[in-house]
């Protein structure tokens, strides 16, 4: 082997160490696990894992009080997707796609914590849209339902000025410390994200306005919010 | 012979050329050069150590010899050998560090790769069981091999097994078990459970809603648990509830999502009898 190596060229043996050099780094990011350096990296990673996109990426955010770092907010042609990622901790990462109904598309951030046992529970909302000239929105999101034999009906009233291309971002912050309204809370956060809770019969109801730059009301609708189980089973 | 005087001379005359190889090559030039004009002087009636002290004189001082052999061996190429096969070999030993690291990570800290493990019975070897529910009996058993592509990943539904299960209080259920391997040359395209977006449905028009369109409501669905079975794939222990299929011809599992469109069909009348 190594007479061989010697009655080789020295372009090619310089040329077979660099490949050589080349393979054992790939080899060295493999066995380190592949990590991602961006969590727009991570993001597009998972949208090929998850079967869907490409998307384009409106925002990064590093949204407060949540177990992850990082939101990644990306828009495709027939849906959108939030990606919750933490370099760290993988059990904090999720994926979540929702396919678009029309030009408004409501979706709570995802997450994994659990709200009813938050004291201060802290749920962002956002609202992709198409309407380049808005630069504020109010959004009226109306939960309904039934709580341990207790009927409740709570309308959370949010408003937002534009901080990115694509949408509007809110958060609905709560203080209550029975864990009642983080089961609320709950409920929409498995309307919107991947969920295999009770949401079949689920209707979450918002009222949307925008305005644009005059103040001048550009759009006044009321949206459905449906999770993919009530979709499926009720087109 | 060995002409004492000549190596000190020559060793300094050839300490800027940077290749080992060159730097013997022009050694051996150097030697051969000093050893014809030592033989002349001999011919010439002068002592042999007189003979090689002038020798060393004619050629100079070193210095300047050294710096010109510098500058003319300096190749590109042989100094490219040179420098990647040191770099080689720390990367190559920082490979194989990183690989001990991650054997031992996956083998000894965790357990290895994952594999399905059953509480009542394995659909795929057992044909029968019982226990003190009733008993279960595996009715149907293929290995389709059957695949589809998207996004890089291949999708082979690897096995199937219809069983009967006869409760105590004698109602008869079944239930179908399917396994799907979901491979991607890429180490790093991993994934958890694209399989709860897949849907089914059958010839006879009934419908398993995917997991994640279950939503909680008591409809046919697909289940299953997902499991890292290798470096490169991932294998999803799936299963029908409410099974309602035992007179269809065949089954299809269903991907539409983002514009996608993933079909495995399954055919319910072929394969081996338990």
């Amino acid at each position: 082997m190594k007479k061989f190596w010697k009655r080789l060229p020295v372009k090619v043996q310089a040329c077979a160490n660099g490949v050589g050099i080349l393979a054992c780094l790939v080899l060295i990011y493999i066995f380190l696990g592949s990590p991602v350096l961006t969590a727009e990296m991570a993001f597009h990673r998972a949208e090929k894992a998850n079967l869907v996109g490409p998307g384009e990426v409106l925002a990064t955010l590093k949204p407060q009080g949540q177990e992850y770092s990082h939101l990644v907010l990306a828009e495709a042609e027939e849906g959108v997707m939030l990606y919750a990622w933490d370099r760290w901790d993988a059990e904090a990462r999720e994926f979540v796609y929702l396919a678009k109904d029309g030009p408004l598309t409501v979706a709570a951030a995802p997450g994994k914590k659990l709200l009813w046992l938050q004291t201060h529970a802290c749920l962002p909302v956002y609202l992709f849209d198409d309407y380049a000239d808005a630069v504020r929105a109010e959004l009226d999101l109306t939960l309904t339902g039934e709580y341990e034999g207790d009927f409740y009906h709570n309308t959370y009233q949010l408003e937002s000025n534009r901080e990115g291309e694509g949408y509007f971002a809110f958060e609905i912050q709560t203080d209550s410390s029975d864990g009642w309204e983080g089961q609320r809370l709950t409920k929409l956060r498995n309307v919107t994200g991947n969920s295999m809770a009770d949401t079949a019969q689920t209707v979450i109801h918002a009222a949307v306005r925008l305005y644009d730059a005059n103040g001048d009301l550009l759009v006044d609708t009321n949206l459905e919010i449906r999770s993919a189980a009530s979709k499926a089973q009720y087109k | 012979m060995i002409r004492v005087k000549f190596e000190p001379w020559i060793r300094k005359a050839v300490s800027r050329i940077v290749l080992p190889q060159d730097r013997i090559a022009a050694g051996r030039e150097l030697m051969d050069h000093m050893e014809d004009h030592y033989q002349e002087l001999l011919g010439s009636d002068i002592s042999p150590k007189t003979a090689e002290e002038l020798t060393v004189k004619a050629m100079g001082d070193a210095e300047p010899v050294a710096e010109e052999l510098g500058l003319i061996h300096r190749p590109f190429w042989g100094m490219a050998q040179l420098y990647t096969g040191k770099v080689l070999r720390v990367v190559a030993c920082l490979t194989l560090v990183c690989m001990g690291g991650f054997l031992l990570a996956r083998y000894f800290f965790m357990g290895g790769y994952d594999f399905p493990t059953y509480y009542r019975y394995d659909p795929y070897k057992s044909t029968y069981a019982f226990d003190n529910a009733g008993q279960m009996e595996r009715l149907l058993y293929t290995d389709p091999r059957i695949s589809a592509d998207s996004d890089g990943y291949t999708f082979t539904v690897t096995q199937t097994a219809l069983w009967q299960e006869t409760g105590i209080d004698g109602t008869v259920t079944e239930r179908f078990y399917f396994r799907v391997e979901v491979r991607n040359p890429l180490p790093w395209a991993g994934h958890d459970d694209i399989l709860r977006w897949f849907w089914a449905e059958d010839s006879l028009g009934n419908r398993y809603y995917a997991s994640y369109e279950k939503g909680g409501a008591d409809v046919a669905a697909i289940q299953g648990t997902s499991y890292h079975t290798g470096p490169l794939t991932r294998l999803h222990d799936m299963y029908l509830t409410d099974y309602v299929s035992a007179d269809a011809q065949w089954l299809e599992l269903h991907y539409d999502r983002a514009g996608r469109d993933v079909v495995l069909r399954i055919d319910l009348t072929g394969g081996g009898a338990a």
